[in-house]
């Protein structure tokens, strides 16, 4: 059971997250929802980076602050080695039990 | 930004951890922030105001997402801490009880009538309670013992002591001693005449300490008192109490019974700075051992000091240590929290 319990585990929308950061590098988070074409919404898509940081699939990083007084400064997303994995092989195994998500 | 969001930051920094809002809270104000700034630029005012409710509509979405999170992952992560404590409590206390009670076969009246021993577990329990949840936090502590779910169960767990430990010390107590005295007196007279009951101020419960303090100040002088204290209640022959005796003893009874609160708050506070799993069990336990040190310490003292001090005084040096503890996690999330 323990075994069991130590596998990464990836939800749809880790994967896609995994996916479109895999395909460009790095990325905002209101870059992600205009990428995923409606599939991650604004407010869940920090909610589930913020999982996958804490699982170490993505890394973030802060930007510097804007010039404009009182601006926040914007947080980059990109994927972990380990998120790499994890996505080329569950959409290894994505294939393999059904073709029909073949890309 | 906003003097609304730079407000919505400022009380999610007083609530939120400093991760939840480097993660999540900042970017999405930062978020709101840049659109608004570039439709502003452009002059759409109404896609402004669009921007701005949608955003705080997400933020209070992701911070709903993060709650059914975050209670979902600290309830599965806490699961087997949070039973490990109430086990080994609930296996502590029954072991310091039968500790407490170790002495007895050794007198001749327990070992004619082991039965009798059952009367005086409640004496035991009051003291093996602090005893056996600090064991239990010691044994099961792990890393996610600062979590918050594990606090609040930690206080849940701490506050149901106390409360067990004072009907003990006002219900159980007296009348297990009432039900030993009869045992006994049955057991030991073959004229049958009814037993008498002499309690000593370890028997009495806590309301007729406190009347028994308040009759005294009043009615009796502060240097000694003999005689019988209020409806069917006898003291020892030849004891005596002074008001101050019987002061310290209400409120010791009622510090013993704060005990759990307190040193769960010292355990949090540790677990606030100190989140590996040896050294926060090391500086808890020697903490620990520093305060049953300082209950004899205070009984030291108590002659010079008033009885309420001397009573209160560990209790009040374990949470201030704690408090000390909190301090600094304080400050250094402050430290850590940007500032706009």
């Amino acid at each position: 059971v323990k075994r069991a319990a130590s596998l990464p585990k990836l939800s749809a929308k880790e994967l896609l997250v995994l996916e479109l950061l895999s395909g460009s590098g790095a990325m905002y988070g209101l870059e992600l929802v205009a990428a995923s074409r409606g599939e991650l919404k604004r407010g869940t898509v920090y909610v589930t980076l913020g999982r996958m940081e804490e699982k170490g699939y993505v890394k973030s990083r802060q930007e510097e602050a804007p010039r404009e007084a009182g601006g926040l400064p914007r947080r980059v997303y990109e994927p972990t080695a380990l998120g790499r994995r994890v996505c080329d092989a569950w959409t290894v195994v994505r294939q393999r039990l059904n073709p029909r998500f073949a890309r | 930004m906003t003097p609304f969001s730079r407000r919505i930051r400022a009380i999610a920094a007083r609530i939120l951890s400093a991760t939840t809002m480097e993660r999540l809270i900042d970017p999405i104000l930062g978020d709101i922030d840049l659109e608004s700034r570039e439709h502003l630029r452009r002059g759409s005012v109404w896609r402004v105001r669009w921007v701005l409710v949608s955003g705080y509509l997400s933020l209070s979405k992701a911070l709903l997402s993060h709650a059914v999170y975050a209670c979902a992952g600290a309830c599965i992560s806490d699961a087997a801490a949070v039973r490990t404590v109430r086990v080994s409590y609930i296996a502590f206390a029954v072991l310091t009880t039968a500790l407490v009670l170790l002495p007895l076969p050794s007198d001749g009246l327990f070992r004619q009538h082991p039965g009798l021993a059952v009367y005086l577990v409640p004496q035991a329990i009051p003291i093996s309670i602090p005893i056996a949840l600090s064991i239990g936090i010691v044994w099961s502590w792990s890393n996610e013992v600062g979590a918050r779910v594990m606090v609040r169960r930690l206080v849940v767990v701490s506050v149901a002591g106390a409360v067990i430990s004072l009907a003990t010390m006002e219900w159980l107590v007296p009348a297990a001693h009432d039900g030993f005295l009869a045992s006994v007196t049955r057991l030991s007279a073959s004229n049958g005449s009814p037993p008498t009951m002499h309690r000593g101020l370890g028997e009495r419960s806590l309301s007729e300490l406190t009347s028994m303090a308040r009759q005294m100040s009043t009615t009796a002088s502060s240097t000694g008192h003999r005689g019988p204290i209020g409806p069917g209640l006898r003291m020892r022959p030849g004891r005596s109490f002074t008001v101050a005796d019987v002061t310290l003893a209400l409120h010791t009874r009622m510090a013993l019974s704060g005990a759990t609160i307190a040193l769960a708050i010292l355990a949090v506070g540790i677990a606030a700075v100190i989140r590996s799993r040896t050294p926060g069990r090391a500086i808890f336990g020697a903490l620990v051992l520093v305060y049953v040190a300082s209950w004899f310490g205070a009984a030291a003292i108590a002659p010079a000091v008033p009885p309420a001090l001397s009573a209160w005084l560990p209790n009040a040096a374990v949470v201030t240590v704690a408090l000390g503890f909190v301090s600094v996690r304080r400050l250094a999330w402050r430290r850590e929290i940007p500032t706009v």
